[in-house]
Parts: C-alpha cells; sequence; structure tokens
C-alpha cells in the first residue's frame, strides 16, 4: 500500500476512534445515571419532601423550586432577549454600539456560571438581606439571556431582505415589519433558541448556589430561599448518607430526562410548526 | 406639436422646461388612442449614491413617467436601472448610507424632500420585486396586509377589495377554494401574482416592477405580462427589466441605461427601431451588455 493511502487510513483511524471515545464517555455516564437513578426513583421522589439527614423522603419541593426558577427566569430573559437581538439584526449592524454588544453579548455568554452567581448575591441577595427565589431566578435569567439575543439575531439575519422591502414597499411601518413580519418568518429559529437556552439553565448549580439557596420547606414564595434540583443534588451527592445519595441520583435522572425532552422539542416543535403551517 | 418633440433625448438636450411635454400625442406603436399624456412621475436631475463621498450610481436623470402607460427601463448589469426604480418609491431609505440628490416628482410634489411620509408614499407607489415574496400567512392575509396597515377599512371592506384585488391579478379562480392556505404553497408564478394582486388592493397610482418575471418559467411569465397589458388602463407602471423582447412586448415608452446614465428615452418603437443614440443601437443589436 502507498504511504499515502496508508495516511489517509491512519487519519481516517484516528476521526473513528476519538468519535468512539466520545460515545464511550457519553455513554457510560447515560449507563451509570440511568442504572442509579432508576433505583432511587419512585413515586415517594415526587410526593414527598426534601428528608433531614439520613432519612428518607422527595424531591417534591426541589422540582416545584427548579420548575419556578427556570420558567420564571426564561420568562424574564424571553423578552430581554429577543429585543436585544432585533435590535442588533435590524439597527445599524455596523455601528461601534452593537459590535460592543455583540463582544459583550458574546462574554456574557462564556462567563463562568459561578460569577453570575455572586454578581447576583451582591446586586440582590445582599441588598434585600435574604437568599431567594427572585435572586436565583434573576441569576438564571442572565444565564439563559446571551444565548436567546444571539440566536434571535442570527434567526433574524436570515430573513431574506426582499421580504422585509416588501413589507416596506406595501406602506408597513418598521416596527410592523418587524414584529408581522420578521419574527413571523424566523419564529421557529427564535423558539428552539429559547427552549436551548432553558435546557441550558435547567441543570445550573452554581449561580443557585449563592441565589436561591435551598430549603427543606415546600415554597411557592419567591421572597424566601428555594428548594431546587441542582443544589440538592449537588448537597445529597456530597453527603454519607445513602438515602441522600439515592435522591441525588433520582435528582439527576429527572433533571437529564428534563433537558433530554426539551432537547428533542427544540428539534421537533419548528419542524411541526412548519408542517401545520404548510397543511393548512 | 411635431413629433420629434415626443421624443425626449436627455443625451444631447434636455428639455428646459419639463411642463412643455404635458400634452403629448401618443405615438407608441402599441396603438394606444391618442390622449393627452400626462407625466404621472417626473425624475429631474437625479443623481443617486450609495455611499457618502462615493461615486454616483445614477448621474443626472431626467425622465418623465406618463400616466397609465408602462414605462421600460432597460440595460446591461449593473448600468443602475433597479437603482432608478428603487429611488421612486424611496425603498433606498432603509439603507441609512444611500442618498439621493434632485428631484422625484409624483403629482407634482417631490418625493424625494425629508418630511414625506414614506410610508404614505409606498402605498401610492407600490413595488413588485424579481423574487416573489409571500409573506409567511395565509393568502387572505397577504393581500390585506397592506389594508390592514393603511387601517380604516372594516373586515367586510377588506374581503371586498382583496377578492376584486385577486380577480384583477388572475388568482382568484385557481385561489378561491383555498384563501386561508399558506402564501408559500403556491406556484411561483402564482405568488408573484399574488405579490401583484397585494399591490393593487391598495390602489396605488404607480407600480414599481423590478423584472418581474426574471424567477419564472416561460408560461408564468407570458401570465404576467399579459396581466401588467391589463394594469396599464389603471395604473401607471414602471418596469425594469433585462430582457428587450419583454421590452418591447409589454412597455410603451423604454428608457435605455448605460453606467448609471440614461442614454436615451422615448416611446419604445422608435427606442427599439430608430434609436437617435448610437449605444443604445449597439445595446439593442445585442452587440454588449
Amino acid at each position: 500500500m502507498s504511504l499515502r493511502k496508508l495516511k489517509n487510513r491512519a487519519f481516517i483511524g484516528f476521526c473513528i476512534l476519538s468519535a468512539l471515545f466520545g460515545l464511550v464517555v457519553l455513554s457510560s455516564v447515560l449507563y451509570s445515571l440511568v442504572g442509579k437513578g432508576i433505583a432511587g426513583m419512585g413515586l415517594p421522589v415526587f410526593t414527598e419532601l426534601t428528608p433531614g439527614p439520613g432519612s428518607h423522603g422527595g424531591l417534591k419541593n426541589a422540582i416545584v423550586g427548579s420548575l419556578m426558577l427556570t420558567t420564571l427566569g426564561i420568562v424574564i430573559a424571553t423578552p430581554l432577549g429577543i429585543l436585544a437581538g432585533t435590535w442588533l439584526s435590524e439597527s445599524n449592524q455596523s455601528s461601534k454600539a452593537a459590535e460592543m454588544l455583540r463582544f459583550l453579548n458574546g462574554m456574557l455568554m462564556s462567563a463562568p456560571s459561578i460569577l453570575i452567581g455572586l454578581f447576583v448575591y451582591k446586586i440582590v441577595v445582599v441588598t434585600t438581606g435574604s437568599f431567594s427565589g427572585w435572586a436565583g431566578a434573576t441569576a438564571l435569567a442572565i444565564l439563559a439571556l446571551p444565548i436567546i439575543v444571539s440566536t434571535t439575531e442570527e434567526m433574524l439575519r436570515l430573513v431574506p431582505t426582499t421580504l422585509k422591502e416588501a413589507g416596506s414597499g406595501l406602506g408597513a411601518p418598521r416596527w410592523q415589519v418587524i414584529t408581522k413580519l420578521c419574527y413571523r418568518a424566523a419564529g421557529p429559529g427564535i423558539i428552539t433558541g429559547v427552549l436551548l437556552a432553558m435546557a441550558r439553565i435547567t441543570g445550573e448549580t452554581a449561580p443557585l448556589l449563592f441565589t436561591a439557596l435551598n430549603s427543606n420547606y415546600m415554597t411557592t414564595d419567591m421572597s424566601q430561599p428555594m428548594a431546587n434540583l441542582p443544589v440538592t443534588i449537588y448537597q445529597y451527592a456530597m453527603s454519607p448518607y445513602e438515602s441522600w445519595n439515592e435522591l441525588a441520583w433520582a435528582g439527576a435522572l429527572l433533571i437529564t430526562t428534563f433537558i433530554l425532552i426539551i432537547n428533542i422539542l427544540a428539534t421537533v416543535l419548528p419542524r411541526w410548526l412548519k408542517a401545520r403551517k404548510a397543511a393548512k | 406639436m411635431t413629433m420629434n418633440k415626443n421624443v425626449h433625448v436627455f443625451m444631447e438636450e434636455r428639455p428646459e422646461h419639463i411642463d412643455s411635454v404635458q400634452t403629448l400625442s401618443d405615438v407608441t406603436v402599441t396603438g394606444l388612442k391618442s390622449a393627452n399624456l400626462m407625466p404621472r412621475m417626473e425624475v429631474r436631475d437625479l443623481n443617486f449614491f450609495y455611499n457618502k463621498g462615493a461615486e454616483p450610481a445614477l448621474k443626472n436623470i431626467n425622465m418623465p413617467v406618463y400616466n397609465n402607460r408602462v414605462t421600460a427601463l432597460i440595460g446591461p448589469s449593473g448600468c443602475g436601472k433597479s437603482t432608478l426604480l428603487r429611488t421612486m418609491n424611496r425603498i433606498y431609505d432603509l439603507y441609512g448610507t444611500q442618498h439621493a440628490q434632485g428631484e422625484v416628482l409624483l403629482d407634482g410634489e417631490d418625493i424625494l424632500k425629508s418630511n414625506v411620509d414614506l410610508n404614505a408614499l409606498r402605498s401610492k407607489v407600490g413595488m413588485v420585486f424579481q423574487k416573489p415574496t409571500p409573506f409567511p400567512m395565509s393568502i387572505y392575509d397577504n393581500i390585506t396586509f397592506g389594508l390592514k396597515m393603511q387601517g380604516g377599512m372594516s373586515a367586510p371592506q377588506m374581503a371586498v377589495r382583496a377578492k376584486k384585488a385577486l380577480k384583477r391579478a388572475h388568482l382568484w379562480k385557481e385561489v378561491k377554494d383555498k384563501l386561508n392556505a399558506d402564501a408559500s404553497s403556491l406556484s411561483g408564478g402564482q405568488q408573484q401574482r399574488l405579490c401583484i394582486a397585494r399591490t393593487i388592493a391598495l390602489k396605488p397610482e404607480v407600480i414599481l416592477m423590478d423584472e418581474p418575471t426574471s424567477a419564472l418559467d416561460p408560461l408564468a411569465t407570458a401570465a404576467i405580462e399579459e396581466l401588467i397589458t391589463e394594469l396599464r388602463e389603471k395604473y401607471t407602471i414602471v418596469i425594469v427589466t433585462h430582457n428587450m423582447q419583454q421590452a418591447m412586448r409589454i412597455s410603451d415608452y423604454t428608457g435605455f441605461m448605460y453606467l448609471g446614465e440614461l442614454m436615451e428615452f422615448g416611446p419604445t418603437g422608435k427606442i427599439f427601431h430608430n434609436a437617435d443614440n448610437q449605444k443604445t443601437r449597439d445595446y439593442i443589436a445585442g452587440n454588449f451588455g
């Protein structure tokens, strides 16, 4: 075999090996997660509160807390992110201000999440004098924001110029062109961005440590410290108690499943929306 | 008035007073009845710049757009014919850096003035683009989009207007049973007729068409050309085309542009068979472009 062919085979071989390595790591994580998670799973996980040290219980308050924090975080971040992304794509795109915002948004996207937690701690927790659900949701919103900003900008940029010109050509003011035409055309993509941002913040632990903290009580009062899955998992997994360890695995499986569902939705929903529109 | 005055060869002599050409007798080969020919729009001493300080993309254009006539703009790629068209409804205004100098009159009013209401202007001067641009909504909503923007119409009034517009665009029969279907489900030719219907629903005075058939197959093109010929009775049309046969078939007046200048303007028959300018004759003969 010629040297050239040999090099070719070697290169492809390395590619395959690397891909296999990634797959093996991922599947072994999933394997132990599913195995141990199912062992700790059961109805009490959803119906009972987080137990004291060494005793048995569930994750009800943490599940409710996580859902509330994530939802509120997304509710805060979505309008802000969409409007900022709209400004970036529709305003004078090469202006200094736009370049600056794009750069800062990129920084925010890769900022360590613990930093965001500390920031919100300083701004919200210290000022209000207590850990709270509001602080947790704020931290999550800041994490979700840059993702929504950049997907919105990218999706709006894909809207053909001719569509905007056609809208303006019919006498539609600019804001109507954006809200009635561009959002409609870019809608499925923007929804995907929001869902991906949601998947991202669902599992975040660090920003909640300093903000929502955790709680052993069932509360829906956002001004109080709130139970949530990631911090509960963190505490229970580090503990020496077996019952806590089991609950941590169950919680991890829950979060992973939730993220999986959101990710599937993020791919399926836009396609479904388009298909439904075409079928009408 | 002699025929010579009908033909404005702006290269050589630009009329001092455009007003003096307002009542010309029609001399086109298309056999329109003689009528008092009024310019609906007039371009005067127009220069256009894509960027501040750049070379002008249009140089000193002077041209009338006659009422209820089809005016074609022809010329090689990049000669400025689309640019000229895009000044007539100020669509270029969407882009901050572009800038026009001179006058473009619509019914005697200069639309380049900064206090012009652009949304009102654009509902008077409609535009159809090269590629069909159906909005991502139903066929019916496409037609009523502009009407809703204008405001002041009840739902039944809009329905009547939409039906008329679709009929006039020869699309009614094909879509009357699926008005709620997504507009993107139509064929390319249907989409372009939808865009025309959407424009005429607003009862514009002038319709600008930027190579409206270049993305269509020959059959769809024929349908659009027929439509344009009919629409002339009600509307004033300016069409940019790279297809000289098309200009010859459907237009009453033709302007030949080259390198940002309007080399010659006149009745289509004259431009194609007896042009004054050598460049025009060369282009028509297919010697360049």
